[in-house]
C-alpha cells in the first residue's frame, strides 16, 4: 500500500516535470519560426504542440536508456526514484531563480544517479553508460548541431545568390512550417521519453514490471506525451506575449537550416538511444545559422551558458538528489517522507513564483537568442 | 564493458556523420528546389518554355529528394534496431 502511494506521487510528480519540460521548450521549437514570420504563433504553437503527442510515440530507445544504461535496478527503489525527480526539480528551480543555466534532461538524469549513490553507494551508478550515454552526446550534440547549420548556411547561401531575395524568403517560409514541424516532432521523441524512462524505472522498482522484461506500457507513453503536448500548447500563449519585442534576428534561410540541423541531431540522437538537452541543441543549431552567415552576429554568451550548463547541470543535480534521498529517509521507508515533502514541494513552489513575479514585476522569462536581437 | 563502450562511441559517431550529411543534404535540396522554381518561373515569363519547364522538373526532383529524405530519416528513427 505504502509503496503504491509513493508509486502514484512519483507518477503524477514525473508527469508534472514533463508539463514544465514541454511548458519551457515551446520557445525553443517555435521561435525561429515566429520570428522570421513564416507562420503565425498561434498556429506555431498549435501544430508543436500535436507533433510533440506524436513524436512521443516514435521511438522508445531513449526511455530504455533512462530507465536502465545509467543505474542498477536492482538498487532502485520508488523512493530513490522519487528523491531523484524531486532532486531534479529543486535544482531547477534554483537555478531557475537565480537565473543560472540549466538543463531539465541532464537535471533529470543527475538527480536519480545522486540519489541511487546516496541509497546504495557507487557500485549502483554505471559510469561507463553514463560517460558514453549522456555526458559524450550532451558535449558533442550541440556541436554537431552548429557544424551542420554553419556549412548548410553557407551552402544554402551560395546557391540562392543569384536569384531575387523575395522568392527565395517566401519559399524558405514555406519550408520553415515543415522544418519547425519535424524541430517538434523530435522534441518529443527526446524529451518525452526522458519520463517514460523514469516512470518505468519506478514501476520495476515497486514489482510491476520485471527488470529482466523491461519495457515501457503504453499507458505511460500516452501520459507522458500528453502531459508533454499540454505543456507545450500552454506554454505557447506567454510567447504570444512576448515575442513582440523579443525578435530573433534572422532571415527565413537561416531559420530553416537552423530547425533542420537541431531536428536531425534531435532525431539521430534519439535512435541511438541518447538523451540530449534539447535546448542546447536547438540553440547550438540557430548559433551555427548565424555564424554561417555573418560570426559577429552570433550571441558568443549563450554558447557560454551553454558550456557552464554542462559542467554544473549533471555534479549539482546529483548532490542535490542525493540531498533529497537523504531528507525523504528521514521520514523512514514509507510514505510519509513523500507526502510530506510533495507538500513542502508545492509550497515552495508558490513561494518561488510569488517571489520571481514580484522580482520580474509579473513579465515571463524568454530564452536569450542565439544571434543578435532585431 | 569495453565492447559496450565501443559500441556506444560507435553510436555517437553514426549520430554524428548522419545529422551532419542529412541536415546538409536536405537544407542544399530545398535551397535547389527554391532555386529551380524561381529560375523555372523567371523563364516561363521571359518565353523560354522548354528551359522553364526543365528547370521546374528538377526542382520538384529535388523537392521530392528532400521530402523522401525526411521521411526515411522519421522512418528510421522509429524502427526498433
Amino acid at each position: 500500500m505504502s509503496a503504491d502511494v509513493i508509486l502514484v506521487i512519483v507518477v503524477v510528480t514525473a508527469l508534472a516535470f514533463d508539463f514544465t519540460n514541454g511548458f519551457h521548450d515551446t520557445a525553443n521549437v517555435v521561435a525561429t519560426s515566429i520570428s522570421t514570420r513564416a507562420i503565425g504563433p498561434r498556429r506555431a504553437i498549435a501544430i508543436a504542440s500535436v507533433l510533440n503527442f506524436v513524436g512521443a510515440f516514435i521511438s522508445l530507445k531513449v526511455a530504455e536508456t533512462v530507465g536502465k544504461g545509467f543505474v542498477d535496478t536492482g538498487a532502485v527503489t520508488t523512493t530513490v526514484v522519487y528523491a531523484g525527480l524531486l532532486g531534479a526539480i529543486s535544482w531547477n528551480l534554483m537555478t531557475w531563480y537565480v537565473g543560472l543555466p540549466s538543463s531539465s534532461s541532464h537535471a533529470l538524469i543527475g538527480g536519480l544517479v545522486g540519489s541511487v549513490i546516496a541509497a546504495s553507494g557507487w557500485s549502483a551508478v554505471d559510469g561507463n553508460g553514463l560517460l558514453t550515454k549522456l555526458v559524450l552526446p550532451a558535449v558533442v550534440s550541440p556541436l554537431v548541431a552548429f557544424a551542420a547549420a554553419w556549412l548548410a548556411v553557407i551552402l544554402v547561401y551560395r546557391i540562392v545568390r543569384s536569384v531575387r531575395p523575395g522568392g527565395v524568403s517566401r519559399g524558405f517560409k514555406l519550408g520553415q512550417v515543415v522544418s519547425g514541424g519535424l524541430l517538434a516532432l523530435s522534441h518529443g521523441t527526446n524529451d518525452a521519453q526522458k519520463t517514460m524512462g523514469l516512470i518505468t524505472l519506478a514501476l520495476v522498482a515497486s514489482g510491476k514490471i520485471s527488470a529482466s522484461h523491461f519495457y515501457v506500457p503504453l499507458w505511460v507513453v500516452v501520459a507522458a506525451a500528453t502531459a508533454i503536448a499540454l505543456g507545450t500548447f500552454t506554454g505557447g500563449w506567454r510567447i504570444i506575449k512576448t515575442m513582440g519585442t523579443k525578435i530573433i534576428s534572422m532571415d527565413a534561410a537561416q531559420g530553416f537550416v537552423a530547425q533542420t540541423a537541431g531536428a536531425a541531431v534531435i532525431l539521430a540522437s534519439s535512435r541511438g538511444g541518447f538523451p540530449l538537452s534539447t535546448t542546447h541543441v536547438i540553440s547550438g543549431g540557430i548559433a551555427g545559422a548565424g555564424a554561417g552567415k555573418r560570426l559577429s552576429a552570433v550571441r558568443w554568451g549563450v554558447a557560454g551558458e551553454i558550456v557552464t550548463a554542462w559542467f554544473l547541470t549533471l555534479p549539482c543535480a546529483a548532490l542535490v538528489g542525493g540531498i533529497a534521498y537523504g531528507v525523504v529517509s528521514l521520514f523512514g521507508s514509507g510514505d510519509t517522507g513523500p507526502i510530506v515533502l510533495s507538500i513542502v514541494l508545492v509550497l515552495g513552489l508558490i513561494v518561488v513564483f510569488r517571489g520571481a513575479r514580484g522580482r520580474r514585476g509579473g513579465g515571463a522569462r524568454v530564452p536569450a537568442p542565439a544571434v543578435g536581437e532585431a | 564493458m569495453a565492447l559496450l563502450a565501443a559500441s556506444t562511441v560507435g553510436s555517437i559517431v553514426r549520430v554524428v556523420w548522419s545529422s551532419l550529411l542529412s541536415s546538409v543534404l536536405v537544407a542544399v535540396l530545398f535551397a535547389g528546389a527554391v532555386t529551380g522554381l524561381i529560375v523555372g518561373g523567371e523563364l516561363r515569363r521571359s518565353n523560354r518554355g522548354a528551359a522553364a519547364a526543365a528547370c521546374t522538373a528538377a526542382a520538384l526532383v529535388a523537392l521530392a529528394i528532400c521530402v523522401a529524405a525526411v521521411a526515411y530519416g522519421v522512418i528510421l528513427v522509429g524502427q526498433k534496431s
